[in-house]
């Protein structure tokens, strides 16, 4: 069994075992993320395959501060958001200036039976499929990859206030899809 | 209402924490197909290979085809052309004793020429003053004879006799004129018959 900074170093000969190591060992996970992030299978097994060329040309640079891991989700995260971008700019309208408070009784709903209705990983994830490319990157950035706010508007290139704007209505569109989900599942 | 927000958040985050989606099969070779493809670009002494050493190969007889033309260039083309700048020198001077010669020669033929000229003046003049004084003697027979045979005959035929005497007189001045012509051509001389002019070829075409 090799450990992780074996087959870094590995990879950075251009070890052909090695980088088939370092595949197998973190391409369930990254390709997770890449699901999250893009709707469509093959785009996101396009965005996992670019992203660990990547990972492989930049791996000398990785200097061993912090988890190893994260660098690689770091990597794919930003792949993914650049893929998501290159999207919005043919088909984004934007609508991040309206105002939050006028829609946030909106998500009033019992939030007990949305929680307790044991919703599956594939469920949530067509849910967040469902809504807006760039409000699922933000609620992805923010709860699932654990963002500030200020990272996110670094990272996705957008002031704060806008990142806020978009979480909130990405929960109300995922609200919606819950909703809807819920009129689905059979009833106990 | 903040709590309830959280929820919707916490579900999500609690689901994707540690969640995995396994990758197809051919991804992996995708991948390590582009990855060799990539390796094959970049140049890697432990992956050296036939395409590695054509191509040092070629760069070597690029480097040489260069460094021979810059060598030429810089050294021995200049050596080239101080030599090729003496022989011509060398040929303009001997070209130009041959021109002098030949201009000293030229000037010879020319006082040769006019000297030549000269004589065939001579000879003209020579040529036609005899043929005047054996015109006339000529005339001067015939003019006698005609008086002879008029004192023989009637002498009412004489003024025609005269006439007829007059144009033969100018006819046989004519036939027995032979104008020659001394042409040079620097050694050679060219005799010309200008009473007898050559034939001119005819022209097949108008």
């Amino acid at each position: 069994m090799y450990t992780e900074s074996e087959i870094i170093k590995g990879c950075r000969n251009n070890s052909a075992s090695a980088q088939q190591l370092l595949y197998t060992r973190y391409a369930p996970v990254l390709k997770s993320v890449c699901m999250r992030y893009v709707k469509d299978r093959d785009e996101a097994k396009d965005v996992l395959h670019d992203s660990f060329l990547k990972i492989f040309n930049l791996i000398g640079k990785f200097k061993g501060e912090g988890s190893f891991e994260g660098w690689l989700k770091r990597i794919v995260i930003n792949m993914a958001l650049d893929h998501v971008k290159k999207k919005q700019q043919t088909k984004f309208v934007s609508t991040d200036n309206w105002d939050v408070a006028e829609n946030e009784k909106d998500t009033e709903t019992d939030s007990d039976i949305l929680l307790n209705a044991g919703f599956s990983a594939a469920d949530l994830l067509q849910m967040l499929h469902h809504i807006q490319e760039d409000y699922a990157a933000v609620f992805n950035l923010f709860y699932i990859d654990k963002m500030s706010h200020k990272e996110i508007a670094a990272l996705v290139g957008i002031d704060e206030a806008t990142s806020r704007t978009r979480l909130f209505r990405a929960k109300v569109q995922l609200k919606k899809e819950l909703e809807k989900q819920l009129t689905k599942l059979p009833k106990n | 209402m903040q709590n309830h927000k959280d929820d919707i958040g916490d579900l999500f985050s609690k689901t994707f924490e540690n969640h995995q989606t396994m990758p197809e099969k051919d991804e992996w070779e995708m991948l390590n197909a582009s990855l060799q493809n990539r390796n094959f670009f970049r140049f890697n002494a432990q992956q050296f290979n036939i395409y590695y050493a054509s191509t040092i190969v070629f760069c070597f007889f690029v480097c040489l085809g260069v460094g021979s033309h810059y060598t030429y260039e810089k050294f021995f083309k200049p050596q080239f052309q101080q030599e090729m700048s003496l022989e011509s020198e060398t040929k303009q001077n001997t070209l130009v004793n041959q021109s002098e010669s030949i201009t000293d020669q030229a000037s010879n033929s020319t006082s040769i020429k006019s000297e030549l000229k000269d004589v065939e003046k001579e000879s003209i003049d020579t040529l036609s003053s005899n043929i005047q004084h054996e015109s006339k003697v000529s005339e001067k027979q015939t003019v006698k004879s005609v008086e002879n045979e008029l004192n023989k005959k009637d002498s009412v035929v004489k003024v025609s006799h005269l006439q007829l005497a007059e144009s033969i007189k100018k006819d046989t001045s004519k036939a027995k004129q032979k104008r020659v012509l001394y042409i040079t051509k620097q050694d050679t001389i060219v005799k010309f018959d200008t009473l007898h002019a050559p034939k001119q070829k005819k022209k097949w075409f108008k």
